[in-house]
């Protein structure tokens, strides 16, 4: 099993965007996946229409305790399993920082889903502290997503600093690459820096995938749905998640080659 | 050779990769707090009293996410604060420490009416000072830049003096000004 974080200090670069339309394109290829909510906004639970309500979520176990099992949300893609946040009160945000950076929580959870899971991602907050700091000390890659605006990549660094100082603490942790978000190739600041983060960085670590601003991704955040969902044939971006997901099967080691696999003749 | 419209160091982006993607890192003494600021900053006063005056901010050498470390640090020496952030024009955090995500989430909307105060004043000043809950005051100061506006969001128990409040405008100007790009 790989666990991962979607891990940014800037808001609004579309770390839940990515983390949820990714898992739902892992998850389409065959991966069981459970993708877990640890930005108190809530923002997954938020992004999806239907009864999120009727799992607990993170909360709900971090106060009730019990099976996780009785906390998550089983989709209608039998591989993709959430643990959204649930309801969290606003008044105590602080006391959920510090519940949801603990280690040992993020810890359990990843006992839990070993074994039944091939991937679990984390949805992070803005900033390198609280949760995004816990989830540093546990996974075993990040994904950087930058959006393609001057803001974003200046606040990289930090992104980057926080990855060493956790593995300065003695954490194994790979980068899995940084992803361009919000790419509009028609703007002139949006094409200068993605051409600042394709010449400063190998291309191993940018990943090839990039997701474009497009109105599509507002539709579907208003319907409830990953882009995928949006209708019977999805919209031409859905696509680019499908890319990123083969993108990262690679680079997450879930896609070993088996002694079986090769090329499949189209005519027998 | 073509400037950077993101101000940062290609070079120094590089070696930050090389540290975050090297296998093993030495393990390293976590650096002094002090450390992000000017090398001749006071140590933090316990005091919780105003201060007679307010140090100026000096801008350290280093790439924007240096400046904002360093201007973080300061505004914690000079004002008594819960928590300390720095924002985009549109609210998003660049930086934060110590402050809950409802006062950085509050901030968008604050920082709209600042813009039309200052707007209304016909002048660059304008501050904004709300209680957002028993002692907690959130203050807002904001500039406008060639690269947008930035604010910078305390909150405190108590109203910061005047003299915080300008010194805070001074050093966002300093951090983000024209004059720094690298």
């Amino acid at each position: 099993m790989h666990s991962m974080a979607v891990l940014s200090q800037k808001g609004g670069v579309g770390k839940t965007t990515v983390a949820l339309n990714l898992c739902y394109a892992l998850a389409k290829r065959g991966h069981s996946v459970l993708l877990v909510d640890i930005d108190p906004q809530g923002a997954i639970g938020l992004s999806l229409a239907g009864e999120t309500a009727r799992a607990g979520g993170l909360v709900r176990w971090i106060e009730e305790g019990g099976p996780l099992e009785d906390h998550v949300l089983r989709t209608k893609l039998p591989e993709l399993v959430l643990l959204p946040l649930g309801t969290l009160e606003t008044d105590d945000l602080d006391r959920w920082m510090r519940a949801l950076a603990d280690e040992g929580l993020l810890r359990r959870i990843l006992d839990w889903a070993e074994g039944s899971f091939d991937l679990v991602m984390f949805d992070t907050p803005a900033g390198g502290s609280g949760p995004s700091q816990g989830a540093l000390n546990v996974v075993d890659s990040v994904l950087v997503p930058v959006q393609a605006e001057p803001l974003a990549l200046r606040t990289l660094p930090t992104t980057l600093r926080a990855i060493t100082a956790a593995k300065s603490r003695g954490r194994h942790l790979r980068l899995a690459g940084i992803v361009l978000t919000m790419t509009s190739m028609r703007e002139e600041v949006a094409l200068n820096i993605a051409q600042e983060v394709w010449s400063t960085f190998p291309p191993e670590v940018v990943l090839e995938t990039q997701v474009p601003r497009d109105p599509v991704f507002t539709k579907a955040s208003a319907e409830g749905v990953p882009v995928g969902l949006l209708r019977r044939r999805p919209p031409p971006v859905a696509a680019v998640f499908d890319h990123l997901a083969a993108e990262i099967e690679q680079r997450a080691g879930l896609s070993e080659e088996g002694a079986d696999d090769g090329p499949i003749h189209l005519l027998d | 050779m073509a400037r950077s419209i993101s101000w940062t160091d290609p070079g120094k982006l590089r070696r930050l990769l090389e540290q975050a993607s090297r296998d093993e890192v030495p393990v390293v003494a976590a650096r002094p707090a002090a450390a992000n600021g000017p090398a001749s900053s006071p140590t933090p006063s316990p005091s919780t009293r105003p201060r007679p005056q307010v140090d100026p901010f000096v801008v350290p050498a280093g790439g924007v996410d240096a400046r904002v470390d360093a201007l973080l640090s300061w505004i914690d020496r000079v004002a008594d604060l819960q928590g300390v952030f720095i924002t985009d024009a549109h609210g998003l955090a660049i930086a934060s420490r110590g402050v809950s995500r409802d006062a950085v989430a509050i901030s968008a909307q604050l920082i709209e009416t600042l813009r039309g105060v200052r707007l209304g004043l016909g002048s660059g000043e304008g501050r904004l000072a709300i209680a957002i809950a028993p002692a907690r005051i959130l203050h807002l100061v904001g500039i406008e830049t060639a690269w947008g506006d930035f604010a910078a969001g305390m909150v405190g128990a108590e109203f910061l003096r005047d003299e915080v409040l300008a010194g805070v405008q001074d050093a966002l100007a300093r951090t983000f000004g024209d004059n720094n790009d690298e």
